[in-house]
């Protein structure tokens, strides 16, 4: 039984963001480190091999560096070399890229993988961030689905604005919301609404953003 | 009947179509050809209503639509085929016209009532596989059927919305000789009823069909005429032959 | 034999309960309730997941709006299920429109993603709602009354709504399958860039397939509020909607028994794991009984890999 072709549309889909997407992971991982700095937080426990170079336990932003870093290789990965080339065209036209003799399956698993990996690395930088605990991928990995979709899949450039629009706006809601409401409405109102809202200030954000542009902000090319 | 005005689209970098102007008349086949990658295919897409256009208007019985959705352009009696063939595979030949049949006969929003006992769609349906040529294979499931016989049915789901302008995308794709014989014998058959915009590769085909003949260069229209002015066009001879062609 | 056979799965359904009263074994009438309520939630999300090929993650949002507006109207005093229950199936559908007028403009990945995070809105929305509990859910002093001297509190009879209301679930997907409606879905699902080439709206089918769900979806969750008396947020979460899915894909997508296979399948494998100690299988890992949920994702790998159509599939002989 031949399986449906929107299945083999919708894996190129999901590779094409798997390829760009799990960028965003090291990106989200700055961008939390961004409002965790904004709000004050203490002092990242700094691995010892960062120490050594700089002496003194280095400030939070410094875990935007190693997503910046991250982001620039997987970008550099997947639009420069041979083998981001694979991935794009299997991702594109899975036959095709087939025929012409790349061994897709071998390669999928690799990029799945890769994936993984860097996921791991996401993991290791949140640890201090966030408790390490069995579920603690689940709300990042929610968080990291709506910015893609605003973003779009497959654009790194999406993932990178995605990511900014959303760690800002969920921030600046959960902080600003619940004070907006209760200049407007009374106390026992406000204090329901205000975090009722502000969590799920994003989600709106998103489904306004997807109703004007299907694709997201900057649909990849192709 | 159908009348483009500066259609254009980009994709990206790339033009694809650029300020086409076209004209097709009542009860004509109108065929269209082009080198590959002229912008056939994309023109089809426009015109059909499966691709937007960046520019320019579409006019169709004197009504504009450009920003209409391909559905309503197909119940406006306006409907394509594909070059590469898109019909529904796991359904029956028969299943796959009582479909096309079902979309311009009444509404599909009837959720009780068993489709099996409209006989009438089935009927039809049958009729239509007899006219496309296959009678006997009704109850075959579409991905059996040969290359030929699926390009048949690809013609026959857009025949079966009854349109009243049909735009065929290359309907003898990957065709031998025989197999194209029954499509142009098809299409004359047809033509009687339907207006045809045709995009064809097939030169035979073309010159023994075509009332009038469009060449689509680069995106371009760069000439339109009957048959014999075509084929004796200088422009269309560099298109196609080079530029040192001779007579 | 085939076609007598929902005939004979109805006739023991409806016999069950009097066998297990004999044995006094209301646990098993309780379990068997609990079965059809998710296999009625299934079967709306085997809707459009199997028949639709909308792979929609959010299905349990519509679930626990359903659990939650019954719920509501429960703790303010409206007792009457002839209330309650429609509310909560118009609230689901009310949702379900909503939901789906954004989402099905996206296909694919985006379809999945989209879906996923507006059931996680909802959750989120739903933990805040202080008044009724919160993140610690609500609790129900009594199930609804469906009047006619009827009381929705004793075990057989709940099994017998619950039951009602699955096989009316599945009459209709039947109907809905072989109908005007039911074939355009399927050909959306099939090539949806042909069918609305030859003049089907498109949208308007994907959307209006989506509310149907949406509404039975609806009622599953009220009946499954009504069960446990309580409900919480969880119900609304996506590892819930991860929940439905895979009791579809078990039981075999785009079958009309995928979801009750499915529910009953992994339902039942949960509770055997758990509750029913295989002195083997404990002798080789001790403790597997706290890990039942590792013993169902095996099953389920099996299946996916190979036997792609389910178990419903594997029934009918095919192996795709």
């Amino acid at each position: 039984m031949p399986v449906a072709d929107s299945t083999t549309e919708t894996a190129g889909q999901a590779l094409r963001f798997g390829a760009a997407g799990f960028a965003i992971l090291g990106i989200v991982v700055a961008a939390l480190g961004v409002m965790r700095w904004q709000s004050g937080g203490d002092r990242l426990p700094a691995p010892i091999w960062w120490g050594i170079g700089f002496g003194i336990a280095i400030p939070l932003a410094a875990s935007l560096l190693p997503g910046a870093v991250v982001a620039a290789l997987l970008y550099l990965l997947v639009a420069r070399t041979r083998i981001g080339m694979l991935v794009r065209a299997g991702a594109s036209n899975r036959e095709m890229a087939l025929a012409m003799g790349v061994n897709i399956r071998w390669l999928f698993t690799l990029l799945f993988g890769v994936g993984a990996g860097l996921c791991a690395v996401a993991g290791a930088l949140l640890g201090p961030l966030l408790a390490v605990q069995v579920g603690m991928g689940e709300n990042i990995l929610i968080l990291a689905f709506v910015v893609i979709v605003i973003g779009g899949i497959g654009s790194i450039r999406g993932a990178l604005v995605g990511s900014l629009v959303v760690g800002i706006a969920d921030t600046i809601g959960r902080a600003f919301l619940p004070i907006l409401f209760g200049l407007f409405f009374q106390p026992r109102v406000a204090s329901a609404a205000g975090p009722a809202i502000a969590s799920v200030l994003v989600y709106l954000l998103m489904a306004v953003v997807l109703y004007f542009k299907p694709q997201g902000l900057f649909p990849a090319r192709g | 009947m159908l009348e483009l005005k500066g259609v254009s689209k980009r994709f990206g970098g790339v033009v694809a179509t650029e300020e086409v102007t076209l004209e097709v008349s009542h009860g004509e086949v109108h065929a269209l050809i082009g080198p590959n990658g002229a912008g056939k295919t994309t023109l089809i897409g426009q015109i059909s209503g499966s691709l937007d256009n960046d520019s320019g208007t579409v006019l169709f019985e004197g009504a504009d639509i450009t920003r209409a959705k391909q559905h309503e352009r197909v119940r406006a009696g306006l409907t394509r085929s594909y070059q590469i063939t898109s019909i529904f595979k796991r359904l029956t030949v028969v299943d796959n016209l009582a479909l096309a049949v079902q979309a311009r006969s009444g509404s599909s929003f009837s959720f009780w009532r068993p489709v099996a006992v409209e006989a009438a769609l089935f009927d039809e349906a049958r009729a239509i596989a007899a006219e496309i040529g296959l009678s006997g294979r009704e109850l075959a499931v579409a991905a059996t059927l040969a290359h030929g016989e699926q390009r048949a049915l690809e013609v026959g789901l857009a025949l079966a919305t009854r349109p009243r302008l049909v735009l065929l995308d290359e309907p003898m794709a990957g065709m031998g000789p025989e197999e194209s014989e029954s499509m142009i014998a098809l299409l004359e058959r047809v033509r009687a009823r339907v207006t045809m915009l045709l995009v064809e590769h097939d030169m035979d085909a073309v010159f023994r069909l075509a009332d009038r003949i469009s060449v689509l260069v680069s995106g371009r229209v760069i000439a339109t005429g009957a048959p014999a002015a075509i084929r004796a066009h200088p422009e269309v001879r560099k298109a196609y032959l080079g530029e040192d062609a001779g007579a | 034999m085939r076609r007598a056979a929902p005939w004979i799965v109805l006739a023991l359904a409806l016999a069950f309960p009097l066998a297990m009263q004999a044995e006094h074994q209301t646990y098993y009438l309780s379990f068997a309730s609990r079965i059809f309520v998710y296999a009625l939630a299934a079967t709306s999300l085997n809707l459009i997941l199997g028949y639709g090929g909308m792979i929609s993650f959010g299905h349990a949002a519509f679930v626990g709006t359903g659990a939650y507006v019954s719920s509501i109207l429960l703790s303010e005093g409206v007792a009457s299920a002839w209330i309650g229950w429609p509310a909560a199936i118009a609230a689901s559908a009310l949702a379900a429109l909503a939901i789906g007028a954004v989402s099905l403009r996206t296909r694919g990945a985006y379809f999945i993603m989209i879906t996923l995070a507006f059931a996680q809105m909802m959750f989120f929305l739903v933990n805040s709602m202080k008044a009724y509990g919160g993140d610690e859910g609500l609790s129900l002093r009594e199930r609804a009354s469906v009047g006619l001297g009827v009381d929705l509190g004793s075990d057989v009879a709940f099994y017998y709504t619950a039951l009602a209301a699955l096989a009316a679930g599945l009459y209709g997907l039947h109907r809905l399958a072989h109908s005007r409606f039911g074939r355009v879905i399927q050909a959306i699902r099939e090539n949806e860039e042909r069918a609305e080439a030859i003049g089907f709206p498109v949208y308007r089918h994907k959307l209006a397939c989506f509310v149907i769900a949406g509404a039975a979806a609806g009622l599953a969750g009220a009946l499954l509020a009504s069960h446990g008396k309580y409900v919480n947020p969880n119900v609304l979460h996506w590892t819930h909607s991860g929940t439905l899915m895979v009791m579809v894909i078990l039981g075999g997508v785009g079958q009309l028994w995928g979801g009750v296979i499915g529910a009953a399948g992994l339902l039942g494998l949960e509770d055997l794991i758990a509750n029913h100690r295989m002195e083997w299988l404990a002798a080789m890992f001790p403790n597997y009984q706290q890990h039942a949920s590792l013993g169902v994702g095996i099953v389920l790998l099996a299946i996916v890999l190979f036997a792609p159509q389910g178990i419903a599939g594997l029934a009918r002989g095919r192996r795709a």
